[in-house]
């Protein structure tokens, strides 16, 4: 991964000026905060306990680049968005990565989603990947919008694949795209 | 849940193996299991097997919690390989996946329904919902196996898959349902084939 494309100063559409970079060890305490300011709506959904403090711990003790990428948007101390890349570069699916985007209530409607994914999508190509995959419940239409206006096609869902923190189940959408 | 290991089994065929969760000292042999498989074999399983650092990486990191491997064992030889696969906090904490791998000089006894069904006493065990398998569309045998184990087919992944040559192939997700598998349980038990003791 080309890490020395970060830190990267980018300024969104309405003039907002944000910094992106990879999430380190240091992180750990500020991604914390960002979960916690997530709206319920939003952690209904999410595929990991974040509210775990051992699950986050988890992920910081065991970063590895190469098999997540996490890029973080930066305004002023604040993490605003968090975009990760996800493969396996070993065995059936090595060319596939997996795209998971979140981004902070107050931040949405930018294009910051876009810029994140534009990002990923230039280190997947870079790790030589030919297909993107995203994978949300049926029932989150913004978020399926988002991932259908970046050029990502349904390709299939799975149904009662998902639980929410409501232990309520829903069915999974696996969106794809390829890429050269 | 574990306690009830290990356990002798018996196959069709009359020979016997014991049943027990995988253990770090178990490396070796297990690298060896992966080893004998014939090439057309492994081309297409689906992690890179034949390197040790792989199964030096599983073996580093066993958690019966994420991954519970299920070994069938014949003296020092592993003869089959099942594990369940699954994520207790996150949003498929109701959702297994199930990989399984039966050694060329076990096949036809039955052994991938017995293997299988040991799965499904875990899965059951552990509140799961559902039992997924993955393989390639190429991978026909697995599919009847899966089939007959009562898995159907739920949706094909267009290129998702790519064997060890680097050929991709469609990937073929089936699923069974937990639930109404352990209400036919006892029709289930009848239809794996050879007798099956459990002794203490």
């Amino acid at each position: 991964m080309l890490l020395e494309r970060y830190p990267q100063k980018v300024t969104l559409k309405d003039g907002t000026e944000l910094v992106l970079k990879a999430m380190n060890k240091q992180d750990e305490r500020a991604l914390i905060d960002f979960f916690e300011g997530l709206e319920e709506a939003d952690r209904l959904y999410l595929r990991n306990d974040v509210s775990s403090y051992r699950v986050v711990r988890e992920w910081f003790n065991n970063l590895n680049y190469n098999r997540v990428f996490p890029l973080l948007a930066i305004h002023g101390d604040r993490i605003v968005a968090n975009a990760t890349l996800h493969r396996k570069p070993f065995g059936w699916m090595r060319h596939v990565g997996e795209i998971r985007i979140v981004v902070s209530p107050d931040f949405r409607k930018k294009g910051l989603a876009h810029t994140m994914f534009t990002e990923l999508i230039h280190t997947a190509a870079e790790a030589g990947l030919d297909k993107l995959t995203a994978e949300m419940a049926a029932s989150q239409t913004s978020a399926i919008e988002v991932f259908r206006k970046m050029g990502f096609k349904d390709e299939t869902t799975l149904k009662g694949y998902i639980k929410d923190a409501r232990d309520k189940v829903h069915d999974l959408l696996v969106l794809t795209l390829d890429i050269e | 849940m574990l306690k009830e290991y290990p356990k002798e089994v018996t196959l069709k065929d009359g020979s016997k193996v014991t049943m027990r969760p995988v253990v770090r000292e178990d490396e070796e042999a297990l690298y060896q299991f992966f080893k004998v498989m014939s090439k057309e074999d492994r081309l297409y399983l689906r992690d890179d097997v034949a390197n040790r650092e792989i199964i030096n990486g599983w073996m580093e990191n066993i958690d019966y919690e994420k991954v519970l491997p299920i070994l069938a064992v014949d003296g020092e030889k592993i003869v089959a390989d099942a594990t369940l696969h699954r994520n207790p906090h996150g949003w498929m904490r109701h959702v297994g996946e199930i990989r399984m791998s039966v050694a060329g000089s076990h096949r036809g006894k039955g052994l991938a329904r017995i293997i299988a069904a040991e799965i499904y006493q875990q899965a059951v065990g552990f509140g799961l919902d559902k039992l997924v398998a993955e393989m390639l569309t190429i991978q026909k045998n697995a599919q009847r196996v899966f089939e007959r184990l009562g898995f159907q087919e739920e949706a094909v992944l267009k290129n998702h898959g790519m064997d060890a040559t680097g050929k991709k192939h469609d990937l073929i997700i089936m699923s069974n349902d937990v639930t109404t598998l352990w209400e036919n349980w006892t029709e289930f038990s009848e239809s794996v084939s050879g007798t099956w003791n459990m002794e203490d």
